[in-house]
């Protein structure tokens, strides 16, 4: 063998055993350094997009962000781990954090769906609630003095309800429990203010039903007729030989509910009259007029213990010139504290009264909760 | 020798070509995140969030699939099929943003015609409540309606303020129910008038 020979074949065996070991190197380094936490990272991904898939970047933020922080924290360990050499690389940290994210995600996914039925639920019931309220308040606020402050304080609440309810309906439950949250208060408010205030007038209910009855039985008696108006349901009853025989829509004071205190606050007086003078042509610009006995010795009476306590100015006058009288059919209540009725019915009530027919002014011959129930059902 | 040494080289450059191509696509995953958070800005995660969230995801794959790669011995490593994917994850959220701004675009003009009509239907009612009865039989009702328009007014300026800040939603929310509200004046008002005519 030449010399050239030897040093050729030399040369290729030292490559070939290099190759060799090099191969056996990288093999035992395959096999001896720790896996990559691949599966792991990948669980972990798979269990935030389910949790996201289910809102709970909405309904389980905390949750969520801790499953995504412990994702991150697995990825930056694993990137590092990835910087070193691979007999060196140690994945227990990047394990343990993508466990956390595993945990932590599934943790968010079962609160999401559960929050947000729950939230489905409360948002729901919350505007079925107020709705029953804005009902009630709607309903009181039509019956209530077009000029009363419900009036004003209604329409804001009420848009504001409609705006929960449209995201409501777009799925925006986070939203529509936000708007609920701001108007709760607020139509509570308003509906035991309008409570209150229907429950301190419909305290004379008894009265009421006792002044119905007591015309009732007059008609009967005197075999005559006499007349109610009853302010709730603007209406005039004409009970003759004790049973109703007629029935006419009314229009009111502005101020009508609750009794006139003094002259000038357009309410119309509540209490038992009788008809002092039958008007028509020249002496009544309403057509024709029954005028009546107000201010009787109970409204005097009533008006003088309010002024002893203060509750009307000393110089205040209690007022006068209250009748019922034609003009009427505007569809609101305009009066000064009068009871108008159309023209046409005021010619068919002017005929049935005379002089001295008694006359009571009610508020309410349906009781106040009944009101209610009618107008909910 | 000079054979075999020849050969020796050629073997080596290739080694190095192969591992030269294998390197992580460091700038298009910069691009592609970047690209993630862009369409975040345009909010794509609230006007399209099922889709955002799904690109989101598929980014978050590539960036496991990547470090994959590094777990592996250099020579093992093979990045073409995480590059072909970015490219289209990339393309995807080009696409995800310009849907966005079409859907907002759509967003936009509803709530600005919604608006345009409420906006018509308030000066409607000015002008009927102008008509509307006047003296002390209406005196109290209108200002009740006046009361309602004014409540109307204050709901525009806020629609116009959400609008400005692009929260269209809200906005709409505001503007249909405020709509329904006008309509309400209107055809009341409308009534009124119509009743004194008679």
């Amino acid at each position: 063998m030449s010399f050239r020979k030897y040093i050729r074949k030399k040369f290729l065996f030292t490559i070939g055993l290099t190759l060799l070991l090099l191969a056996l190197i990288a093999g035992a380094i395959s096999f001896f350094s720790q896996k990559p936490p691949t599966g792991k990272i990948e669980a972990g991904r798979k269990a935030i997009a389910e949790a996201i898939k289910e809102e709970a970047n909405i309904y389980s933020i905390a949750e969520l962000t801790s499953a995504e922080k412990n994702w991150e924290s697995a990825m930056n360990e694993w990137k590092e781990n990835n910087g070193k050499s691979p007999i060196v690389r140690n994945y227990e940290k990047t394990i343990v954090f993508a466990d956390l994210a595993i945990v932590n995600a599934i943790k968010a996914k079962k609160n999401a769906i559960k929050r947000k039925v729950e939230l489905r639920k409360e948002v729901e019931k919350g505007i079925a609630s107020l709705r029953v309220s804005i009902n009630y308040i709607e309903t009181a606020k039509e019956k209530l003095p077009v000029n009363h402050s419900v009036w004003k304080k209604y329409t804001p609440v009420a848009l504001k309800l409609d705006e929960v309810e449209s995201a409501f309906k777009r799925n925006d439950l986070t939203s529509a429990k936000k708007g609920l949250d701001s108007i709760y208060s607020a139509i509570d408010q308003i509906k035991k203010e309008t409570k209150e205030l229907l429950e301190n007038y419909f305290s004379s209910y008894d009265k009421w039903i006792k002044l119905d009855a007591e015309m009732r039985h007059l008609s009967r008696v005197n075999n005559s007729v006499s007349l109610v108006v009853e302010k709730f349901s603007r209406r005039c009853i004409v009970y003759k030989s004790g049973r109703k025989i007629k029935e006419y829509s009314v229009e009111l004071g502005v101020n009508w509910l609750g009794d006139k205190n003094l002259k000038g606050d357009r309410a119309t007086p509540e209490g038992k009259y009788s008809i002092t003078a039958k008007k028509s042509g020249r002496s009544t610009i309403y057509h024709k007029a029954l005028m009546i006995n107000f201010p009787n010795a109970e409204d005097r009476r009533r008006f003088k213990t309010k002024q002893a306590n203060g509750n009307i100015p000393k110089n205040a006058n209690i007022g006068g010139l209250i009748e019922i009288h034609g003009g009427g059919g505007k569809g609101i209540d305009w009066t000064d504290g009068c009871v108008a009725l159309t023209n046409r019915d005021m010619d068919n009530l002017y005929s049935l009264c005379s002089v001295g027919t008694p006359i009571a002014i009610i508020g309410s011959l349906t009781s106040m909760d009944k009101i209610f129930d009618l107008t909910q059902n | 020798m000079k054979k075999i040494v020849l050969q020796i080289f050629t073997v080596a450059l290739m080694a190095v070509l192969v591992i030269g191509c294998a390197k992580a696509p460091k700038a298009e995953l910069a691009a592609a995140n970047a690209a993630i958070d862009s369409a975040k800005v345009y909010e794509a995660n609230r006007y399209l969030a099922p889709e955002f969230n799904a690109l989101q995801d598929s980014l978050n794959a590539i960036n496991v699939a990547v470090e994959d790669q590094k777990s592996k011995m250099f020579f093992s490593r093979d990045y073409k099929a995480i590059n072909e994917k970015l490219v289209v994850i990339t393309s995807e959220i080009g696409a995800l943003k310009a849907k966005t701004e079409e859907r907002k675009a759509q967003v936009r003009t509803e709530v600005q015609d919604t608006l345009n009509l409420l906006n018509a239907l308030i000066l409607e009612d000015k002008a009927l409540l102008a008509k509307a009865p006047k003296g002390k039989e209406g005196k109290a009702a209108l200002e009740a309606i006046q009361n309602d328009i004014t409540v109307l007014d204050a709901s525009v300026t806020e629609i116009n303020t959400l609008i400005t800040n692009g929260d269209y939603l809200t906005a709409q929310d505001k503007t249909t129910a405020a709509k329904v509200k006008a309509e309400a004046i209107k055809e009341e008002l409308s009534v009124a008038i119509g009743k004194r005519r008679r």
